[in-house]
């Protein structure tokens, strides 16, 4: 439940307690994150989480901002899956002042976020596993990251914080070559992926560590307004691509992953199952590609009609919302970004309460937090 | 030459020294300092196609009392300001500091006019031995900054600088 | 008009206690405007309808001298976004806490209480969550160009 702010100064933790400073500088690799941690020996009594960190004024400066360059401050926000805010942005803007979006152009979309999703589900594992312990999970999640990086560089031109979509479609076509490289990656990756299972899922020092560690019960999870795998871990299967589809995602033929164990064991297998179902949806998007355009005719200087939109997303992180408030002008008015790493970081606080301090850096990566997001 | 931005020893012994300084340019630990999307570069340098620990600056230490060089990788706001300077004061010297990335050199895209919360460049709070240029810059961009180091400590360098493409008149 | 029969049944409940939009706008399935004090009242009968809190946020109207608190509420088996606005003058901008009822809106308020001034009524925690702890200046009110 809410809590009153601890104070700090005056809290007499009582006799063997004592309070830890977690971060803002920890070799966690998600960001900057300060959590003060009342202890009683190796057991949590109290968690504090302190962000601000990493505050870069991101509504601020949308504000005063024309609504293109707004779009290269959106994909810093969410670094890991640059090209999901990408599209959120563009989607927004595009639902606001009525643009359509060809065909080709929505395939591509899709295919580019699918491999964007897979990478950052990549880099989670390596970096989940490294808060563990384990360093080998790492560098074979960068190895096979790399490749979709190339994939990815070659029709955006950058490697991490893409700005490809523009408002109406793409800035240019991507050639068949490019097409057949994606689908070589595919095969490629479906033989290589029972190697990740061989050396994490199934091993046995992992299990113990995650196994009913951090276990979310549905209930919490309407009150606290979790989403994604974190959601979908604990046996409430919401996907912003099934219930709300944009671009496309209806047409394709993909199963959400659900698993009901609600603990970090339960959360890794429906990101692990989200790669294969990614997979899938890239080759039926490539199957099912056609000739045309990519961009449809947008004006140069967008002013876009007076009003408000509200466009979903669903990141790899979970459900992303962003809330666009439009006087006509050719800046927008207000801009509220919806992330979904705020709402699951505002459970950890109940989560972590009564564990063990390595259960509760378990807890942390298995939630697969990007603190810049948080704090935008 | 290899004291970094310390204080120079008051003796010197020149061969040890150069002794020591071949040694140190080979072994810079670097601290583990990434904010934001840098990081993930940083991170992408050290695994396995950029592989940093071939110039033995793979092994990287989360705490500051270990480590030699610290790679602000990242934008660095009002409210981290006082943690960097803290982890650079607790740095044992001989230390070094790289820039990694526009916010960290200048403040970046954050560099506005009604900016309240982002210090524009890192150079305000610590001195910088290396600036590394780019949004993010690429993991190679990195490895140069490393080989920059090395030659700043050193005299020499490791691989010869890439020519320079010629430029095109008119 | 809203179609999905968790929106119905939570309209059906308030009464008219707070008037709705006829036409919402993209993205929203219903928009609702209600007074400051009718808010606990309602987002009760929304808690128990299985809504999930998506966010709080504020729009800052400078030149009608108005504030506008904005609720986001959506539901995990049918997506129908739901949201809630209330008018607040913009000298004395006053919420009520549902912290009591959705536990993750306390994030959110002390996020409005730091970057517009909004006072949130009952609220336990009221700290700065993203800028400093003694940090005094409300960065999101349109009136602010940067600290001094």
């Amino acid at each position: 439940m809410a809590e009153p702010a601890p104070n700090y100064t005056l809290d007499k933790a009582g006799e063997d307690k004592f309070t830890l400073n977690l971060g803002p500088q920890h070799p966690g690799t998600h960001g900057v994150l300060r959590v003060i941690l009342q202890m009683d020996g190796e057991y949590i009594v109290r968690a504090d989480p302190i962000l601000g960190y990493g505050h870069r004024m991101q509504e601020k400066i949308a504000e005063n901002m024309t609504y293109l360059q707004v779009m290269p401050y959106v994909c810093r926000m969410d670094y890991l899956g640059a090209l999901s805010y990408n599209l959120a942005w563009c989607c927004a803007v595009e639902k606001l002042c009525g643009f359509e979006v060809p065909p080709r152009a929505e395939a591509v979309r899709v295919i580019a976020t699918e491999l964007n999703r897979i990478s950052s589900h990549l880099l989670w594992w390596g970096a989940f596993l490294l808060d563990l312990g384990g360093f080998t999970p790492f560098l074979q999640a960068f190895a096979d990251r790399e490749m979709i990086l190339d994939l990815l560089e070659r029709i955006t031109g950058s490697r991490l914080t893409y700005c490809y979509f523009r408002f109406g479609g793409l800035p240019s076509d991507v050639d068949e070559a490019w097409l057949a490289q994606v689908m070589e990656f595919i095969e490629g990756f479906r033989t290589r992926l029972p190697r990740y299972h061989d050396l994490v899922t199934t091993n046995v020092i992992y299990e113990h560590r995650v196994r009913n560690v951090g276990v979310i019960l549905p209930f919490d999870a309407a009150g606290y307004g979790l989403s994604g795998p974190v959601l979908r871990g604990s046996g409430i299967g919401f996907d912003v691509r099934r219930h709300e589809p944009y671009s496309g995602y209806d047409r394709y033929d993909f199963t959400v992953p659900v698993d009901d164990m609600g603990d970090c064991m339960g959360r890794y297998n429906v990101r692990m199952e989200e790669i294969v179902q990614s997979l899938a949806i890239i080759e039926q998007a490539i199957g099912s590609i056609e000739e045309g355009p990519v961009r449809s005719k947008v004006p140069k200087i967008l002013k876009p009609p007076e009003g408000e939109v509200a466009m979903a997303v669903e990141t790899p992180r979970g459900q992303l919302v962003i809330h666009i408030v439009s006087d006509g002008t050719k800046k927008p008015y207000r801009v509220k970004f919806r992330v979904p790493s705020f709402a699951n970081l505002s459970i950890f606080a109940k989560l972590a309460r009564g564990q063990l301090l390595a259960d509760a850096l378990a807890v942390l990566g298995s939630m697969d937090l990007v603190i810049p997001e948080i704090d935008r | 030459m290899g004291a970094g931005s310390t204080v120079p020893p008051i003796i010197h012994f020149a061969q040890l020294e150069k002794v020591f300084n071949t040694a140190r340019a080979n072994s810079l630990w670097p601290l583990t300092f990434g904010l934001a999307c840098c990081a993930i570069e940083m991170m992408s340098a050290a695994g396995p196609r950029f592989d940093l620990d071939r110039f033995g600056a793979g092994v990287f230490r989360a705490t500051p009392r270990q480590a030699d060089v610290m790679i602000v990788a990242g934008t660095v706001t009002e409210k981290m300001a006082p943690t960097v300077v803290r982890l650079y004061e607790q740095m044992p010297a001989p230390k070094w500091v790289i820039a990694m990335g526009n916010c960290a050199i200048s403040g970046g895209p954050f560099k506005l006019d009604f900016n309240y919360n982002v210090v524009e460049g890192v150079e305000r709070l610590i001195p910088v031995d290396v600036y590394v240029p780019g949004c993010p810059p690429r993991p190679e961009a990195l490895v140069e900054a490393f080989l920059k180091l090395e030659e700043k400590l050193t005299g020499t360098r490791r691989f010869p600088e890439a020519p320079a493409i010629a430029r095109e008149e008119g | 008009m809203m179609t999905g029969r968790f929106l119905a049944r939570v309209l059906e409940k308030a009464g008219c206690a707070c008037r709705e939009l006829e036409t919402p706008s993209p993205g929203f399935a219903c928009q609702l405007e209600a007074q400051a004090d009718e808010v606990v009242g309602l987002v009760r009968i929304i808690a128990a309808n299985g809504f999930f809190l998506e966010s709080i946020s504020a729009v800052d109207r400078l030149k009608e001298k108005k504030m506008d608190g904005l609720y986001l509420f959506n539901h995990y088996e049918e997506s129908q976004r739901l949201m809630i606005r209330i008018e607040m003058d913009r000298s004395n901008p006053v919420l009520p806490t549902i912290s009591k009822i959705f536990p993750g809106a306390l994030w959110y308020e002390r996020e409005l209480g730091e970057m517009f001034g909004i006072r949130v009524a009952g609220c336990p925690d009221t700290r700065n969550l993203l800028l400093e702890e003694d940090a005094k200046f409300h960065p999101l009110r349109k009136d602010f160009r940067g600290r001094a």
